[in-house]
């Protein structure tokens, strides 16, 4: 064999681990900066105020509140309005206020125990993304522990 | 060899070889590290990165048009079918289903604008029940969706009401840890 009859000359391995640690070093930055992502669970609109998703639940569904989320303000209102009274938060300069939505929506937790873990949010046509996570985020819970956890996103219908 | 006692005379057998190693080291040159020890080690380190990598499920592909919101939820993400709504463009598993410009889509039918959505998200979901059906895991209706920080409240539940009518309806919606 050509070559086969020479001595036991070792492979140069350098130039493969330069390959090694440069992709090591490649790996270990990207992981490093790569976002931290987590995922909202959210439910679609049923016939039943969203209590039940799809598909839609046996049991009769319980009063439940609609967030709405506005250019200017935040409104809660709920299913039954003769037991529990609407209320709204305004906005302040260009921010929501969501420590004060925060805040109302442990008033209703307080008061209103029975009320559904479900939360039905609609916005405005305009309304950013951002604003709308950032309200369940205010709703979702606060110091105090959980306030309503679920959300059902709604729309208008045609 | 009849001369001088040798030095390692008073010591147990372990310490004498110890020292003729260490003499044996001192005396000789380096000719060549042996690396390959160190390969294994580096490849071991490689592989274990590349395949954290590839299966980390939050392997979301950020980009200037791509910035989903920030938020506090502190949920895992679940890897399922993925609807991205970017500044340019909406994609179903990746890949492009409808184009966009300022929010609205670019199409040149505007009554049926929405059909490569709802094509790709049927396709999508009737491959998931043929798998349930030869035996895969269950369709499980879920669907994340991955959407820039702008994204209008509008065109959001519009992509969310196309999802529904191809049987997603069960949503996750992917934020960026705050």
């Amino acid at each position: 064999m050509a070559g086969g009859g020479g001595g036991s000359e070792e492979l140069n391995l350098v130039p493969y681990l330069d390959i090694m640690v440069n992709l090591i070093m490649f790996l270990i930055t990207v992981t490093a900066y790569m976002a931290e992502m987590r995922q909202a669970p959210v439910l679609a609109p049923g016939g039943d105020g969203g209590q039940c998703a799809n598909p839609p639940c046996e049991d009769k569904p319980k009063v439940f509140l609609t967030v709405a989320v506005a250019e200017k303000t935040i409104a809660i209102v709920s299913s039954d309005r003769e037991k529990i009274p609407a209320s709204q938060v305004d906005k302040t300069g260009s921010e929501y206020p969501y420590a004060a939505l925060t805040a109302k929506m442990r008033e209703y937790r307080t008061n209103y125990p029975d009320l559904a873990d479900n939360v039905m949010l609609i916005a405005d046509k305009p309304i950013p993304y951002s604003a709308i996570i950032n309200t369940m985020d205010a709703m979702r819970s606060d110091s105090q522990g959980d306030l309503f956890p679920g959300v059902t996103l709604g729309v208008a219908v045609k | 060899m009849s001369g001088a006692p040798p030095e390692t005379e008073n010591y147990d057998d372990d310490d004498a070889f110890f020292f003729r190693k260490r003499r044996k080291k001192h005396g000789d040159a380096i000719e060549g590290l042996n690396l390959t020890a160190m390969m294994d080690m580096m490849t071991i380190i490689l592989v274990f990165l590349i395949k954290q990598y590839a299966s980390a499920s939050e392997n979301v592909p950020l980009s200037p048009e791509l910035q989903p919101p920030l938020s506090s939820i502190k949920t895992e993400i679940e890897a399922t079918t993925s609807i991205f709504i970017t500044k340019a463009e909406i994609m179903v598993d990746q890949k492009p289903a409808v184009e966009l410009r300022n929010w609205q889509v670019v199409s040149a039918d505007p009554k049926n604008a929405l059909n490569p959505l709802n094509e790709a998200l049927n396709k999508r979901a009737g491959q998931l029940e043929l798998i349930e059906q030869r035996g895969g895991p269950p369709f499980d209706h879920r669907v994340m969706i991955v959407a820039d920080k702008d994204v209008p409240y509008e065109l959001l539940t519009t992509v969310m009401m196309a999802s529904q009518r191809a049987k997603f309806y069960d949503y996750r919606m992917i934020v960026r840890l705050k």
